[in-house]
């Protein structure tokens, strides 16, 4: 029971968050000079006349400032986001055709970033003070020092040229056709058609993006593991444990590993904020097809419609990854969905 | 006087990490103090005057970092660049220490409202991953590098908001702020004098820290085009520059970032070495 | 049968320190028979948790011994790590001043008991078989109350009810299912003393079990763990700052200063004729409610500098009948009556 009241007022206060989040997209999308339909369509607001008249009457953009806010976010919930010059198709479309090939990519870089932060994590804990412990100081002192560019060059230098590999970038070899968008995850889909040659391929360019946002990230988990796990291990009630007997193996795990898991989700949560940064500029050396490469897109050629409409789309995805955060902790840590 | 000296030494060397750390930002700044006032006088070459040398040469002697492809040489380049970062970094962390530790232990201190309100608008900024936001809002004002500072420095104070918000919390409880209300100081009073200065320490660890990580931040959006153009020396945008001479030629792109890296590294060993330093002394 | 279960010979202990070396335990020798109940008393500092987790190899990383500790016989300083696992627990077994964080925080209470008797089991069967323990503790207890569907198996371990049970837990049922953070000090140290016991040893260290409880539940809990005495074959070493407890329960008191054992002897002789002054002035300080507006006394002073190397008696500073010979060479323990020894020049 606590647990469902618990999730409930957490997704009810990401929702309010959300609303700030477009309101101060509205806000910004008034700072700027100019007629808002130009800034909505483009140059198309000219060659159109008519689609500019249509939009002026359904956000009423010359209508007081409160009644357009109304209709931006009932245009919002009706998945309404606008038309993104720069691509030359709604908004909408072009976010559904990038988000998947970022998420897939994220999660597969999230995926390589826990499975090495933890087991370099615990083996740093286990051999603390010699040259593991070391080597994962200096891999963490790299990887957060490195500014978001140095680990994807270094990489595409190191594994596309130097030692010819893998591909230096595109989401999937030139002359193999896509398989059919069932879920819309590339991934997925060429599995489900059975089309392995597509999920080879797609499999081959992915590595060097998802590795180059692990390579960065992955030092912190290490560090923030072993340190929970030796704080831990010298707590209180791993002595009162010793003192019943219990095996150091066991201790080290259902112990030590387990309370630094609510640790280990918060971090994980942060990397995911941090990961989503890196990926723009992954996307862009490898050029990525992905929301972050569109983001950026919009960004330097000022698609307002384009960039706004990706921000929303960021920010749901970060209130997402705090949620789904938030039931894991429930999951592991009773203390906190039983207050 | 000396004695504050002293305190501020015996901080920045209090291992052999820190010193290196202490070491690496000292030279940061004293070049970017230097190269600003002083500019292109004190540089081997002019940055941007081309053909100084042949082009695409290696590291050498008389170039240690090379020269790039219209014979400019490297190592001016790079010193030149080093103010870009140092000032922007400087503006940034000031303004979000300043503006964020103020509202931020008001916040704490005061509660109520004041408190609702500012959680709301810091949740607001964290759900938006940072690089997006100061893209949204520089393309929003114009590329320009004053416009990126202020995008960086818009979306850089919330965490110090909500770090000296903690900290006032903790404080404000504390016996000594019980006394200083009984002794009927006011308000903005007891708010300067004790509980910021207070947390101070905290927020300034906190703050050496993240000076590197807005190096890195600036770096990267003028690496994407939103700072400064070529020719202008300035790291990001000279690796954005040479990206395609990568396999060829990789000291032209690679030096700036590795460049970055050494300064971004030389703020954490410090900062490391100062929370360090201020936790042993709280232990004791 | 061996009459003597536990003997410490001449252990030292030492922390090592940023300011240098601490001298916590100080050539400290004692002897435990079976099922004695022995209370070693003294104000903090005095080396007697040191002394009790040094028995165990619990000190941590900075702590070394020089000394022997013998259980049954044989000799357990400096045992390795996985002969250590076999041995806490089912011989020797300790619960901590602080209940709370004796458990992990995030698993019931019920599943660590389980996991306690789990992972001793082996132990546990060849030891009660060994000395015959009551059949009931083997029997099944029939279906409880609970949902049989949501709960995982080994909560429903019949043994773990029955312990708890035997520390007067009137509804483990509901007890096994709640996480530590959920139940009272009182109830937490029963379910700790059950944990320690059904493990069957033969000696439980009890590191100030009852200083953090309200006096009424303190109570409760000493006259528990001697009755468990009787019922368990246990012997108790209890470490305690309050001599009140020590009077209430234990068979022998061992009185510690500095580090030092300065008293020994049964607990009515110790009482009724305190031989050091220390002893004496402890207590002293026990407020007797037959004089009603009589001042309370104090002991003044500290104990010295753990750190420093004190020449001749540790306590000469406080001490009341303090002569020129107590500060120039090392006191003698020495037996001043049958069974009774004091170290102090009074009884040279």
């Amino acid at each position: 029971m606590g647990l469902a009241t618990f999730l409930l007022r957490r997704i009810i206060a990401g929702a309010f968050v959300l609303l700030g989040v477009v309101a101060l997209t509205f806000v910004l999308s008034h700072l700027i000079p100019g007629d808002p339909v130009v800034l909505w369509l483009g140059r198309t607001a000219e060659t159109q006349p008519t689609l500019a008249a249509i939009y002026v009457k359904m956000y009423h953009l010359h209508d007081p400032l409160y009644v357009q806010f109304f209709y931006y976010v009932n245009g919002l919930l009706h998945f309404q986001l606008g038309f993104s010059p720069s691509r030359g198709e709604p908004v909408l479309q072009a976010i559904t055709e990038s988000l998947p090939v970022t998420l897939q990519l994220v999660f597969l870089s999230m995926v390589l970033t826990t499975i090495l932060g933890i087991l370099s994590g615990i083996l740093s804990a286990i051999y603390e003070g010699r040259l593991p412990d070391k080597v994962s100081r200096g891999v963490y002192l790299f990887g957060t020092a490195s500014p978001p560019f140095l680990i994807p060059l270094l990489l595409v230098l190191a594994l596309t040229y130097l030692i010819p590999v893998l591909p230096s970038g595109g989401l999937i070899n030139e002359l193999i056709p896509l398989p059919s968008a069932i879920t819309g995850f590339s991934l997925l889909d060429s599995v489900i058609v059975g089309d392995w040659s597509a999920f080879g391929s797609l499999v081959q360019h992915m590595i060097l993006p998802a590795l180059a946002l692990s390579l960065a990230s992955y030092g912190i988990v290490t560090r923030v593991l072993r340190s929970s796990i030796l704080e831990v291990m010298g707590s209180n009630f791993v002595r009162a444990a010793r003192a019943r007997g219990i095996p150091e193996r066991r201790i080290m795990y259902n112990y030590a590993f387990k309370n630094s898991l609510v640790e280990l989700i918060t971090l994980l949560t942060l990397i995911f904020n941090f990961t989503l940064t890196g990926d723009v500029f992954v996307e862009q050396i490898f050029s990525y097809p992905g929301l972050g490469r569109y983001a950026l897109q919009t960004a330097l050629s000022s698609d307002y419609p384009g960039l706004f409409g990706t921000t929303l789309v960021y920010a749901l995805f970060v209130v997402a990854a705090n949620l789904a955060a938030d039931v894991l902790y429930a999951v592991v840590d009773p203390r906190i969905s039983l207050y | 006087m000396n004695n504050r000296l002293n305190e501020f030494w015996r901080l920045v060397t209090f291992n052999r990490e820190t010193k290196v750390g202490f070491t690496i930002v000292a030279a940061f700044m004293a070049t970017a103090i230097v190269e600003g006032i002083l500019g292109n006088l004190i540089l081997p070459y002019d940055p941007i005057r081309t053909f100084v040398a042949a082009p695409f040469s290696p590291p050498s002697l008389g170039h240690p970092f090379g020269t790039e492809e219209l014979g400019r040489d490297m190592l001016s380049r790079v010193i030149a660049g080093t103010t870009n970062d140092a000032i922007v970094s400087i503006v940034v962390i000031v303004f979000a220490f300043v503006l964020g530790g103020l509202l931020g232990s008001m916040a704490g201190y005061r509660g109520g409202w004041i408190d609702e309100v500012l959680m709301r608008i810091t949740d607001v900024f964290f759900v938006i991953p940072g690089l997006i936001l100061a893209m949204v809002i520089v393309t929003v004002l114009g590329p320009s590098i004053l416009n990126l500072t202020i995008a960086i420095a818009v979306l850089w104070w919330p965490p110090y908001a909500r770090l000296a918000r903690s900290e006032a919390l903790r404080i404000a409880s504390a016996n000594f702020v019980e006394s200083a209300k009984l002794s009927g100081l006011s308000t903005p009073r007891i708010m300067f004098r004790h509980i910021f200065r207070t947390a101070m320490p905290t927020l300034l660890v906190y703050a050496t820290l993240d000076i590197g990580t807005v190096v890195l931040t600036y770096s990267g959006l003028a690496y994407l085009g939103f700072s400064v153009s070529p020719p202008a020396p300035d790291w990001g945008v000279m690796v954005a520059q040479y990206e395609e001479y990568l396999f060829f030629d990789p000291w032209l792109p690679l030096i700036p970032a590795v460049v970055i890296v050494t300064v971004v590294i030389g703020f954490s060993l410090l900062g490391d070495g100062l929370k360090a330093a201020m936790q042993q002394q709280r232990g004791r | 049968m061996m009459e003597e279960l536990l003997k410490v010979e001449n252990l030292w202990v030492r922390y090592e320190s940023p300011g240098g070396k601490i001298h916590a335990v100080n050539d400290v020798s004692l002897n435990l028979k079976e099922k004695e109940f022995v209370a070693v008393v003294g104000e903090s500092g005095a080396g007697k948790s040191t002394l009790a987790l040094a028995v165990l190899g619990l000190l941590p990383t900075n702590g070394s011994t020089t000394g022997n500790i013998f259980y049954e016989g044989k000799e357990i300083t400096g045992l390795g790590r996985t002969e250590w696992e076999k041995f806490r627990g089912t011989e020797i077994g300790m619960i901590f001043q602080e209940p709370l964080s004796s458990l992990n925080p995030i698993e019931n209470v019920g599943k660590q008991m389980s996991e306690a008797l789990e992972v001793n089991k082996s132990r546990i069967v060849a030891k009660t078989r060994l000395y015959d323990y009551s059949p009931a503790s083997r029997v099944m207890l029939g279906q409880s109350r609970l949902s049989l569907m949501r709960r995982p198996r080994r909560v429903r371990n019949p043994e773990v009810l029955e312990w708890l049970k035997k520390v007067r837990i009137s509804d483990p049922e509901s007890v096994v299912e709640r996480y530590p953070f959920q139940l009272s000090g009182g109830m937490m140290q029963r379910v700790m003393i059950a944990m320690a016991l059904s493990l069957r040893p033969s000696l439980l260290l009890a590191d100030e079990p009852t200083t953090a409880l309200d006096v009424t539940t303190q109570a409760q809990i000493l006259k528990l763990m001697k009755g468990l005495v009787e019922e368990q074959n246990t012997a108790i070493l209890l470490v305690t700052h309050d001599l009140g407890v020590a009077a209430q329960v234990a068979d022998r008191v061992i009185v510690m200063y500095a580090g030092d054992v300065i008293e020994d002897g049964l607990v009515g002789d110790v009482f009724s004729n305190p031989l050091h002054p220390y002893t004496k002035a402890l207590l002293r300080c026990y407020p007797r409610s037959a004089k009603a507006r009589e001042r309370l006394e104090t002991l003044g002073g500290v104990i010295p500098d753990l750190k420093q190397e004190i020449r001749g008696c540790k306590f000469a500073e406080r001490c009341e009948y303090v002569k020129d010979g107590c500060r120039a060479e090392q006191v003698r323990l020495v037996e001043v009556e049958k069974n009774h020894f004091a170290r102090c020049t009074l009884h040279y």
